[in-house]
């Protein structure tokens, strides 16, 4: 109220001026002449129409953070629908014996879903770089979700999540390994960062045979129960024999800028803990036959996740 | 109350002589001569500034209402008050106002008096003139009368103050 009195105490003569100015200029225009007041109602509606038009544009910009989250969740959810086309396309391969009746079609659960998620924190100067988002287990993010820019390409996967947050272990992270594919063909090999450029990563133990070019697309493949398939990781640079010559190692130029991440797709697969399961029971000599699930307890498919 | 007594014949005057002799001066099409701001500009400095939009707005009120010309003058001497101060501490300075001037040929000296008057009264031309053509279709002829009709009613608001100074 202080500071109110103190501004009007300063501004009164021009607020005063204002005011008979405005009274003065609104006695000419409807006292006037028509031309008068048709000039003045004309440079006053544009006034007006600047006025409103600046106030929209503030306006806008006020609410751009809301309308890119709004896009952000519509996202999201076409990447979902999106997903659950391709796996009934993918489902819907015609059965060799024509007799055999069709299954009715269930309704289909996305393999993959997608949340939006905004990067609060993020490192690209270490050899052991991770980037914050703010999504947790709330959202339902998980660990080992798989991260995607907003053009698809991969950014890393979440390493441990708390209610609100996750911490994701960036492709710029010594540690990471996925595998990838070059587009198009069969060869893949592993994908990992060397710590040398924030810009490229290396792929290694590419077939020799592999037919491989400057400029060629490097995806993920369908191996990892973190990525989905198909994910571009960027476009190969140079292309280098290996030390003992068995393999090519490809030098990759990453699709996604590290500097500049914003907003990222968390994909979760659905299916990884099962395949997980199940990989893992196989690796340790335990696997068992399943029995049908008809004849399981509630019991057998809650305890004992390890699979021993 | 007593000095606005003292000031009500200057003002009857100026706007009596404006609507009735420069009104009807013939000094071509593009010279329109607006003298009656010389007696915004021979207020004393220290007038508050609510004191001098009031009578900016009294003096264009009665020029409006002698020449019949709906508010044209009102917009203009109106513009002028509210510049007058700024424009006196430009010319003669800060401490000067503070400490109080009538500003005449006597007191702050002819070539600053000049100065002072030729900057209000160019305002007032310019806010009067484009208020009433209200359009930049014709600006080279719109800013030739500026300039005619501003060189002029300096010359005759400087003599006007010159007499009156005298006088005192």
């Amino acid at each position: 109220m202080n500071r109110f009195g103190l501004f009007f105490g300063r501004s009164y003569p021009l607020l005063l001026f204002l005011l008979l100015e405005v009274l003065a200029v609104n006695y000419y225009a409807s006292h006037g002449s028509l031309y008068h007041n048709a000039r003045i109602r004309l440079i006053a509606a544009s006034a007006m129409g600047g006025v409103y038009k600046k106030a929209a544009e503030v306006g806008s910009y006020m609410s751009l953070r809301r309308d890119n989250e709004a896009m952000m969740a519509e996202l999201a959810r076409l990447n979902n629908e999106l997903a659950i086309y391709r796996a009934m396309a993918t489902d819907s391969v015609p059965s060799l014996s024509p007799q055999q009746p069709q299954q009715p079609q269930q309704q289909q659960l996305p393999p993959y879903i997608h949340t939006a998620a905004r990067v609060v924190n993020n490192s690209t100067g270490r050899h052991k770089n991770y980037f914050t988002i703010d999504k947790g287990t709330a959202a339902g993010i998980a660990r080992r979700s798989a991260v995607l820019s907003l053009n698809g390409a991969v950014l890393g996967f979440v390493e441990a999540c708390s209610e609100r947050f996750s911490v994701c272990t960036s492709l710029l992270n010594t540690g990471f390994r996925t595998s990838g594919n070059v587009k198009g063909s069969d060869c893949f090999g592993s994908i990992f960062w060397d710590g040398l450029s924030s810009r490229c990563v290396t792929m290694s133990e590419v077939s020799r045979y592999a037919h491989v070019e400057q400029g060629d697309t490097i995806i993920t493949t369908g191996y990892s129960s973190i990525f989905p398939p198909g994910a571009m990781v960027g476009t190969v640079e140079r292309c280098d024999p290996s030390d003992n010559g068995a393999y090519f190692n490809l030098r990759v130029r990453l699709r996604a800028d590290f500097s500049a991440l914003r907003h990222v797709l968390v994909v979760r697969y659905e299916a990884a803990g099962e395949r997980l399961q199940l990989e893992r029971s196989v690796e340790n000599g335990r696997h068992a036959q399943p029995e049908p699930a008809s004849r399981r307890t509630p019991t057998d498919t809650t305890s004992n996740p390890s699979g021993r | 109350m007593k000095r606005f007594f003292d000031y009500l014949p200057a003002f009857a005057a100026v706007a009596l002589l404006q609507s009735l002799v420069f009104d009807n001066l013939d000094l071509g099409l593009y010279i329109t001569p607006l003298v009656y701001p010389v007696f915004l500009a021979a207020l004393p400095s220290r007038i508050k500034p609510w004191q001098m939009l009031f009578v900016g707005l009294l003096l264009g009120v009665a020029v409006d209402l002698l020449a019949g010309c709906p508010g044209l003058h009102t917009i203009a001497s109106l513009f002028t008050a509210f510049c007058r101060q700024g424009i006196l501490r430009l010319v003669v300075g800060y401490e000067v106002v503070r400490e109080g001037v009538i500003p005449a040929p006597s007191s702050i000296g002819a070539g600053k008096t000049f100065r002072f008057l030729t900057i209000l009264i160019t305002i007032h031309c310019i806010t009067f003139i484009s208020f009433e053509t209200l359009t930049t279709a014709y600006i080279y002829l719109t800013l030739l009368r500026i300039i005619l009709s501003s060189a002029v009613s300096a010359i005759f608001a400087f003599l006007l103050l010159r007499l009156i100074d005298r006088r005192k």
